[in-house]
């Protein structure tokens, strides 16, 4: 077990570095985040050149229901600060964009701590908790403290005074309403999903058929024996497909990550341009299932290449894993308007769908978690069975020059293997 | 007990056909030993079948005193037919990833990897892409990464194929240092010279069959003594039972016919008083026993 363990980890490292060192994935996994730096360095040189680079902050918007609380002369111009009477008046403000966010310190701030943030900004591109940005916060804390410092401190007002305010989100949408954040987050998490689905399906196209191109080239001029002299056909496999998945994973985080840090900037520049707050729950299951998915098609694109004699053989055969992958693509829209229907739970237990349709039904609440958990199993298994089966088919289609692999012989290998 | 490499009554059955029949050898330490046969013999699935890369249907093989364990291929190097390497890695990392295969460490394998470089006189290569190498280079570079881990058993699988006369001297040149060192050699090959030149003993096979097996001087002097050269400035007319006559660099080979004896063809030059040069009985060349075995394995079928 320690030496197979060993094995793995000796492909694993070579295939990774090679992988990784090549200028096609370089510039693959650059490309993202480039793209969006470029944007943004264009959006901020055209502001620069049409604003002058003259544009005052906007103020704080503030709107203080607390009789005990009031403003010293010069608390306005310290802190920022734009006073209101009323939430309605700060609201009308936030609309008008006289100012960028308003702070409600309610009546009830003492007992409760608690005051309320009102914005219009959010989003997937926003980050995951959109927030008040540290100079607005800190000057409103700042504020705050003053003002619990100036009344006579009972005991438990203390800690108040330390912590200064908990902050609560409410986002107003351009009507001047509170927006309702389920039906954004709905939105939000269906372009995750499809984003993901379609991400799946490029790393597939990308990572795992150069996967199976690689091990039919290795077949095709012997390096294969080689390795063959030094590991097991199952830890030669194995290694290859965590190592390319490492490969993407690592592609992907960047991408993912490049938006979530970029995005929000470039948001912030052009106010208004997203607006749909994301599930961190569905983060980690649509990661979970997009991990899997992958898994189940690397290994099968493994091994095409196992039993390919070609490597444009190989290129050939890849078709048979991304057919089925675009086919899901082409039944979202079932599986989107019903998502508990017998169609989107048949494709989700069907491996080579299973990834993307569950993708698109946790997005609309259409799986429950045990179904979710019992997908991924479905896939987890079948690629786990899938890389048995063709480490095993792999020593077998050795022997073969230019011939191909029938199922006659998978299943004799296979008998052979025991 | 000293033996290498020893396969027993291996068969290999692929779809109907038998690719290899029954073959037996032994290979001792210190030895270099030739597998001959023409193309599609069973040369190369011989080889695989020591190396367990694949499975024999029967016969077994057992590697440096015991089953061809993960363990005892680690002290295997091997050159396949086909010369493959990755093609955008460069020299020096392809030959660590090769020893660290063999369970060499890291620093190590860099150590040897140099080490081998130099001596194949690829070093001012290190830092270069296979895809910038030529055909023998890669071959030397995939022949330097074979020998990297000091193995005590060498397979090699048409190693002389495609290159220039200077790197088949060069091949050979290490071939004996391994030898020298006690490593068992093992190779296959069509180049006759080349097996004449190196090994000691030989397995012919025809269609995955034994024709021969022992050692070359054996072979060869149990042939019989049926070729005569002769090096004069004519020939006589007619030399009694001779089959055969070629002319070679001003000398004459005699084939003789069953019964005949090689002093006749001397007897024959005298009769006819030419002056002779040189004479000599010669034990038939290791090319000729191999076009005779196999057409005569050709022809019985």
């Amino acid at each position: 077990m320690l030496e197979t363990l060993n094995e793995i980890r000796l492909i694993f490292a070579e295939e990774l570095r090679r992988f990784t060192r090549s200028k096609g994935y370089i510039i693959l996994t650059l490309a993202v985040p480039t793209i969006l730096l470029v944007v943004m360095g264009v959006i901020l040189t055209v502001r620069a050149i049409s604003a002058g680079g003259e544009e005052e902050p906007k103020p704080i918007g503030i709107v203080v229901l607390l009789n005990d609380f009031t403003f010293a002369p010069d608390d306005l111009q310290r802190f920022r600060f734009l006073a209101f009477n009323t939430r309605q008046e700060g609201i009308d403000a936030l609309t008008k964009g006289t100012v960028k966010e308003v702070f409600v310190i309610p009546e009830d701030y003492l007992k409760t701590g608690r005051v309320e943030w009102l914005h219009g900004k959010g989003g997937a591109l926003s980050g995951l908790d959109p927030g008040p940005s540290d100079t607005s916060s800190a000057a409103v804390r700042a504020y705050l403290r003053t003002m619990l410092a100036i009344e006579e401190m009972m005991p438990e007002l203390l800690a108040r005074a330390v912590v200064g305010a908990t902050l609560e989100s409410v986002r107003i949408g351009k009507d001047g309403q509170p927006v309702e954040e389920d039906a954004d987050t709905k939105v939000g998490t269906i372009v995750v999903s499809l984003v993901s689905t379609l991400l799946l399906v490029f790393s597939i196209m990308i990572g795992a058929a150069s996967l199976g191109e690689a091990v039919a080239e290795e077949k095709e001029n012997r390096m294969i024996d080689v390795l063959l002299t030094c590991v097991k056909p199952l830890s030669l496999m194995a290694g290859k497909v965590l190592a390319i998945g490492a490969a993407q994973l690592v592609m992907i985080t960047v991408w993912v990550g490049s938006v979530v840090v970029i995005g929000p900037r470039i948001a912030d520049i052009i106010s208004g341009a997203f607006e749909f707050p994301i599930n961190l729950g569905l983060l980690v299951w649509v990661l979970a299932f997009f991990l899997a998915g992958y898994f189940v098609s690397a290994v099968i694109m493994a091994g095409i290449g196992a039993v390919a004699t070609k490597v444009q053989e190989a290129n050939q055969l890849a078709f048979l894993v991304i057919f089925p992958l675009l086919a899901s693509i082409y039944v979202l829209g079932l599986i989107l308007s019903n998502p508990h229907g017998s169609l989107a739970r048949i494709l989700s237990f069907i491996p080579f769908t299973a990834p993307s349709a569950m993708m698109i039904r946790l997005a609309v609440d259409g799986a429950s978690a045990l179904e979710s958990l019992a997908s991924l199993a479905v896939i987890v298994l079948t690629g786990m069975g899938l890389l048995w089966v063709f480490a095993r088919v792999f020593r077998a289609s050795l022997l073969m020059y230019g011939q191909r692999m029938s199922l006659r012989r998978v299943i004799r290998a296979l008998r052979e293997a025991g | 007990m000293n033996v290498a490499l020893e396969i027993k009554d291996v068969t290999k059955v692929y779809d109907s056909r038998t690719v290899v029949d029954h073959v037996s050898l032994m290979v001792k330490r210190g030895e270099t030993f030739g597998l001959l046969g023409p193309n599609g013999s069973g040369k190369t699935t011989t080889i695989r079948m020591a190396l367990d890369i694949i499975r024999p249907e029967s016969g077994s093989v057992s590697l440096l005193g015991g089953m061809p364990t993960r363990e005892a291929l680690t002290r295997v190097g091997y050159l396949p037919e086909e010369r493959g390497l990755y093609q955008k890695s460069k020299v020096m990392d392809i030959l660590i990833y090769l020893g660290r295969l063999k369970r060499m460490d890291a620093a190590t394998a860099r150590v040897r990897a140099k080490k081998m470089l130099k001596r194949v006189g690829l070093y001012e290569y290190r830092n270069k892409k296979v895809q910038a190498l030529s055909r023998g280079m890669t071959q030397l570079v995939q022949f330097a990464g074979a020998l990297l881990h000091k193995p005590d058993l060498i397979m090699l699988d048409e190693p002389f194929a495609g290159l220039d006369p200077l790197n088949v001297h060069l091949m050979k040149e290490i071939l004996r240092e391994q030898k020298e060192r006690g490593a068992a050699i093992v190779f296959s090959t069509h180049q006759m010279p080349d097996v004449e030149e190196l090994c000691e003993r030989v397995l012919l096979i025809n269609d995955g069959q034994t024709l021969l097996y022992g050692r070359l001087a054996e072979l060869k002097r149990a042939r019989g003594t049926r070729s005569v050269r002769v090096t004069a400035d004519r020939q006589p007319e007619s030399i009694p039972g001779v089959v055969d006559t070629k002319v070679r660099n001003g000398s004459f080979e005699y084939l003789m016919g069953e019964g005949t004896k090689p002093e006749e063809v001397l007897r024959a030059y005298l009769d006819a008083s030419i002056l002779v040069e040189r004479y000599e009985i010669a034990l038939p060349s290791l090319n000729q026993i191999f076009i005779e075995e196999v057409s005569r394995a050709r022809n019985a079928k």
